[in-house]
């Protein structure tokens, strides 16, 4: 139910603005120039096109944006993730953003001779943003509610044996070393660049490669503590963001194995009900709030800092 | 990596400290090239002096397993594999002679007769 849901949402909602254009483009015909305006300047319409190649080129992209929406929903859902109604708006509306400026542009050339009479770019403005966005509210309703995922089958915690008395912390991380490794490449092959290349003018480039290389180095690695005051999660070579949890908000820990597409990506990662300090595919530590809220990280030996979240957790629970 | 101490044991706390990074490299946790955490990070996370903490670090670069950089700290030795699963076994070999009551000398007599 849900997934025809889904993909109703996803699929015929933008198809439906789509076609909804391409009847109006059949109504308005009548009242038509055969070429119209798609671009305004200043002092108004400067660039034209025919309407029927317009129309083709606006359907055609809007057809294939639905299909990569209704693709990519459908292959998360069957994935097992969480579909956000938000993105399902979102995309929806951006699928249907080509059937908007079609719309907008015909609008703008209704009852002219010519496409330089075309009305104010602003209404053709309103009708493609307007449409867009009543296709992603309409997609998003279709939707439905986010379905949370599924619990996983309860099994038992890991723990560390920690004794009564005993006081122990667990110091690690995970790191991606490709990326790493990467930003220096980046950097390094863009110095030799300069160097070797005194005339060509690259320097523009600089502040693309110093975002790169930052953003790189921002998400390369994550660290994490447990200890008796709670867990201390930091990513990246700056340690920012960080985030610190005590034992008052801390249910239980587990380790779970990501995916290169888990949680969207690299980095720190937010969906609904986690948030993932991720810098690799692999084993990750799992701990799980009292609100619900789980909050991962890519860490090394995972099992051994989840066993002594509970471990911690049981002793706090039995003093 | 886990390290964990228990204040009431007779062991001191520095020789608890040692013997966590070994488990930790015996079971491979930590592996050649790889960083100790900084001594001030360990010793305020257990609530003991920094310098029990580096005690425990000075003891296992003799052992040959760590080395003790400037710049990047206590960092693992190529040779600390082999040499940790030797500590290890050599104390479960103490344990197991003092179990039955052989004594150093009886055990150390053993061993030459293993090694020859």
């Amino acid at each position: 139910m849900k997934t025809t849901r889904l993909a109703l949402a996803a699929g015929a909602v933008p198809l439906t603005a789509l076609g909804g254009a391409w009847a109006l483009q059949g109504a308005w015909s009548a009242r038509l120039p055969e070429v119209v305006a798609v671009h305004w300047g200043t002092s108004g319409p400067d660039r034209s096109s025919t309407l029927s190649t317009l129309t083709g080129v606006t359907l055609g992209i809007g057809a294939a944006l639905t299909l990569v929406t209704l693709v990519a929903v459908l292959a998360s859902r069957a994935r097992g993730s969480a579909v956000p109604r938000s993105a399902v708006g979102f995309t929806a509306g951006m699928a249907a953003l080509p059937a908007g400026v079609l719309v907008g542009s015909m609008y703008a050339a209704l009852d002219t001779t010519s496409w330089r009479e075309a009305g104010s770019a602003w209404s053709a403005v309103v009708w493609a943003l307007g449409l867009s966005v009543v296709a992603g509210a309409i997609a998003a309703l279709v939707a439905g509610r986010t379905e949370r995922r599924a619990s996983p089958e309860p099994r038992d915690l890991p723990s560390a044996g920690l004794q009564p008395g005993e006081r122990a912390t667990w110091i690690g991380g995970g790191t991606n070393y490709p990326m790493t490794f990467g930003g220096l490449a980046v950097a390094c092959g863009y110095g030799l660049l300069q160097v070797s290349l005194p005339d060509f003018d690259v320097m523009p480039f600089a502040l693309v490669v110093l975002v790169v290389v930052l953003a790189m180095a921002a998400t390369c690695r994550v660290r994490v503590r447990v200890d008796a005051d709670g867990v201390a999660l930091s990513l990246g070579l700056f340690g920012f963001p960080h985030r610190t949890l005590t034992f008052d908000e801390i249910a239980s820990a587990d380790t779970e194995q990501m995916t290169m597409w888990s949680a969207g990506g690299y980095g720190l990662r937010r969906g609904v009900g986690y948030t993932a300090f991720k810098v690799r595919a692999g084993e990750a530590l799992a701990v799980t709030l009292t609100s619900g809220h789980v909050v991962k990280a890519t860490v090394d030996h995972a099992d051994r800092a989840a066993g002594l979240v509970n471990d911690l957790v049981a002793a706090r629970q039995s003093a | 990596m886990l390290i964990r101490i228990d204040p009431a044991s007779q062991a001191p706390l520095f020789e608890q400290v040692a013997a966590s990074v070994r488990r930790a490299l015996s079971d491979g946790e930590l592996a050649k090239g790889h960083q100790l955490p900084p001594a001030r990070e360990v010793a305020t996370s257990l609530d003991i002096n920094v310098h029990t903490v580096l005690r425990a670090y000075g003891l296992l670069r003799d052992e040959g397993l760590i080395e003790l950089r400037r710049r990047r700290g206590a960092v693992v030795t190529g040779a600390a594999d082999t040499r940790a699963r030797l500590n290890t076994l050599a104390g479960e070999l103490a344990d197991e002679a003092r179990r039955v009551g052989v004594d150093l000398d009886e055990l150390t007599e053993i061993v030459k007769e293993k090694f020859a």
